[in-house]
């Protein structure tokens, strides 16, 4: 019985061996375009960037001085890269779930049968569309101190003391930037989520209200468990955009009044190319990519275990 | 039948791969006919030398436009190309670096920026240029000082102006106002415009560079020239008393005073110009680049004067800032040094300063006589001004010290007006700043 099988085994390996080596090669000419290119305008940046965030480069100077761990060292004693660090945790913080919330509740709010959803779909979605830093002048305007609208409003209600310079005082510069940064970004929680409410079972909301579940409960016992992967990748997805919050402080407000709306970006920017130190601003800039990783990394992992 | 027309998989992959690895290749490949077309069009393009310009003149400068274009026609050999750059400063180091920058640039003239491009190499020495072009004898002093960085001279400055007071002639004849001869004149004469209900002094810092310019007026009047210049120098401390009271007056007791229009962190550059233009506010403390847009009655219907800010001190004369706005460098990299050379030879003839003055109300860096021009009354005075005392005015601050020092300045200023801190705690900041600056070799000497 054995007899026949056999010589089955060496012609069939070579010829195996063969057609997975093609497979193979043929897998690579696909992969390769996309992981030159990868290779090329990512690795290769990020890891010039670690090189750089070793050396005390001004961005000019042909010569790139080796200083090995010095500009870390340095960003452990530079209290405003902490200030920085503090202000991009508040935005983390606020940015990630205010946008989130206001998404989520919209979206189940037209979900639950709304007429005209497809206009509040496109007014909603509207500042996504829009660039950021065509958000952030649009605000810069609504914010003006003497033109603006929100203090012609404020005055025509009689509120004239709550008018201000928003912009221009410590206290409200970075609450108005964020409220600049959720309004341009609360419309692309809302489609996703919307998206992902087309995939929840409706029997078992049935079924929660049949129980007697009310709104609330069926809510948050029944829709949003459902809505758990599209809520994690949104959450990991603005968690990351908070770490690295730019052109909205830098259009608005280049980090002040003075230092109270810095972020690590617009601090590493600022270093690297308004104080030309190159290597010290790559170090920021690492920083900044290893707290986003991190944060991003324990949120993952805080979903998968409680899934 | 059918069969011998569908596309087998093996088929399939090896076309789309031969596809993928033929992109490639032609990716790779397309580098070599495009360096043998450009070493082919060599001898064309000698004939006609190219010459790229990058300047700040913004997209519709129409006088910089027509200089080029008349340059372009009285020498056919070269044809010069402007391009304007909003954010120059971004930019231009990497450009110049990877040899795809321009063979001209026009840039600020301070340490921090050019003084940066040529400690790297970046930049072409132009000493040579200046004695064969007769540029040593033409262009005024300070054009090549603040051009020249370790001994060696890299470019020409342009666009000599100084900072003061302007002010709505209309409003002060109303109010039956003069020009204040003193420091405690102006405070009285502005506490009378607010008590009439008017914006004394418009200010916008939400920029931050603009209380650069302020501190600059405040400490070339507390200090002197003399002591301010050591203190850029870095050899007499920013926390000295002038210093503090330099930073107190204007940041500290106008805006308590309310001498200044609301929320000055707030307000931009622009904004508080808006303020007056439409006659908001009576007084400006800026520089002289905007005589043009003062001057013009589509953005100020009212008659524009201008003083000196008087001083503060009575043993110490004015200097107020003086400077220039910035200057043409020739990149080491330049295709045609001598094509480049001849362009700013142009630039700064005679002929074409009429363009400069009439056209761009900017002052070239040469002597001239305002009567030749027709210009307006302001910038008459302003050249009149340069003409007769250039040598005892101050120094804008910004242009002269390291970033770190400037970035210090900016952000300080901006919490000083916001009663976050304290004159004493800017200036001490200030002091560290230019510090840390002298031990990185940052620091520019300009006591000689």
């Amino acid at each position: 019985m054995s007899a026949p099988t056999a010589p089955l085994t060496p012609s069939l390996t070579p010829a195996f061996s063969a057609r997975a080596r093609r497979k193979a090669v043929a897998g690579w000419f696909f992969v390769l375009p996309a992981l030159l290119l990868y290779l090329f305008f990512v690795i290769y940046p990020f890891v010039t960037s670690v090189y750089y965030s070793l050396t005390d480069w001004d961005g000019a100077q042909p010569i790139k001085r080796f200083v090995g761990l010095g500009n870390y060292q340095k960003l452990l004693g530079d209290n405003l890269m902490w200030e920085a660090l503090w202000h991009n945790v508040i935005w983390v913080i606020i940015g990630t779930i205010s946008p989130i919330v206001i998404g989520l509740l919209l979206g189940v709010l037209l979900w639950t049968g709304t007429r005209g959803r497809i206009v509040f779909r496109i007014v909603y979605f509207i500042p996504v569309v829009l660039a950021e830093v065509v958000v952030a002048i649009i605000l810069n305007w609504i914010y003006h101190p003497i033109f603006g609208a929100l203090n012609e409003i404020l005055r025509s209600v009689g509120l004239d003391s709550l008018a201000r310079g928003w912009l221009g005082d410590p206290a409200t510069a970075l609450p108005a930037l964020l409220v600049t940064a959720i309004w341009g970004y609360y419309g692309f929680c809302f489609v996703i989520i919307m998206a992902g409410l087309q995939n929840v079972d409706i029997d078992l909301v049935e079924a929660a209200t049949i129980d007697g579940a009310n709104g609330w409960q069926r809510f948050i016992y029944i829709i949003v468990p459902q809505l758990s992967h599209v809520l994690t990748m949104i959450t990991a997805f603005t968690l990351i955009g908070g770490f690295n919050v730019f052109g909205i402080v830098f259009v608005m407000t280049q980090g002040g009044p003075g230092t109270a709306t810095q972020v690590i970006a617009t601090y590493t920017y600022r270093r690297a190319f308004q104080m030309s130190e190159l290597g010290y601003g790559a170090a920021l800039s690492m920083v900044m990519t290893i707290v986003s990783l991190i944060a991003s990394y324990i949120f993952i992992r805080l979903r998968e275990r409680q899934e | 039948m059918s069969h011998s027309h569908l596309v087998s998989r093996r088929q399939f992959l090896l076309a789309t791969a031969g596809i993928s690895a033929g992109t490639l290749l032609a990716a790779c490949t397309a580098v070599a006919p495009v360096a043998q077309s450009g070493a082919g069009s060599a001898a064309p393009a000698a004939e006609k030398a190219k010459v790229l310009v990058w300047d700040q003149f913004g997209e519709d400068a129409a006088a910089v436009d027509a200089m080029v274009a008349k340059f372009n026609e009285a020498n056919p050999n070269i044809e010069v190309v402007r391009e304007a750059q909003a954010a120059i400063r971004d930019v231009i180091r990497t450009a110049l670096d990877a040899g795809a920058g321009p063979d001209i640039v026009y840039y600020d003239t301070g340490p921090g920026f050019a003084g940066v491009l040529a400690r790297a190499g970046l930049l072409a020495p132009l000493d040579q240029a200046y004695s064969d072009h007769g540029w040593d004898k033409r262009i005024l002093k300070i054009a090549r000082e603040r051009c020249t960085f370790d001994g060696v001279t890299y470019g020409i400055g342009n666009e000599l102006e100084f900072v003061g007071v302007f002010y709505n002639k209309r409003i002060f004849d109303e109010k039956g106002l003069t020009e204040p001869k003193t420091h405690d004149e102006f405070v009285s004469l502005a506490d009378k415009l607010k008590t009439a209900g008017m914006t004394p002094i418009s200010f916008g810092d939400q920029d931050k560079w603009p209380a650069g310019h302020t501190f600059s007026v405040f400490s070339g009047n507390s200090a002197g020239k003399e002591k301010l210049a050591k203190a850029i120098s870095g050899e007499v401390p920013f926390n000295d008393e002038d210093f503090v009271r330099a930073i107190q007056i204007p940041f500290v007791d106008w805006v308590k005073a309310g001498l200044y229009n609301s929320d000055v962190n707030a307000v931009t550059y622009d904004d508080s110009n808006l303020l007056f233009y439409n006659g908001t506010a009576a007084m400006r403390l800026t520089g002289t680049w905007m005589i043009g847009a003062y001057t013009t009655p589509d953005t100020m219907a009212d008659p524009v004067g201008f003083f000196f800010y008087p001083a503060v001190r009575s043993d110490v004369p004015i200097a107020p800032p003086a400077g220039l706005g910035s200057g043409y460098f020739v990149a080491k990299a330049a295709k045609s040094p001598e094509a480049s050379f001849k362009f700013l030879d142009f630039l700064f003839s005679d002929t074409i300063a009429k363009d400069w003055l009439e056209g761009q109300s900017m002052i070239p860096p040469l002597k001239l006589n305002p009567e030749d021009y027709k210009i307006s009354d302001l910038l008459k005075f302003t050249l009149n001004a340069l003409n007769a005392s250039a040598d005892q005015m101050g120094y804008n601050i910004d242009v002269l010290t390291p970033d770190n020092f400037n970035t210090m300045m900016f952000d300080g200023f901006q919490e000083v007006i916001g009663g976050s801190k304290t004159a004493q705690q800017q200036a001490d900041d200030l002091e560290a700043a230019m510090k840390e600056a002298k031990q990185a070799g940052k620091v520019m000497d300009i006591t000689q």
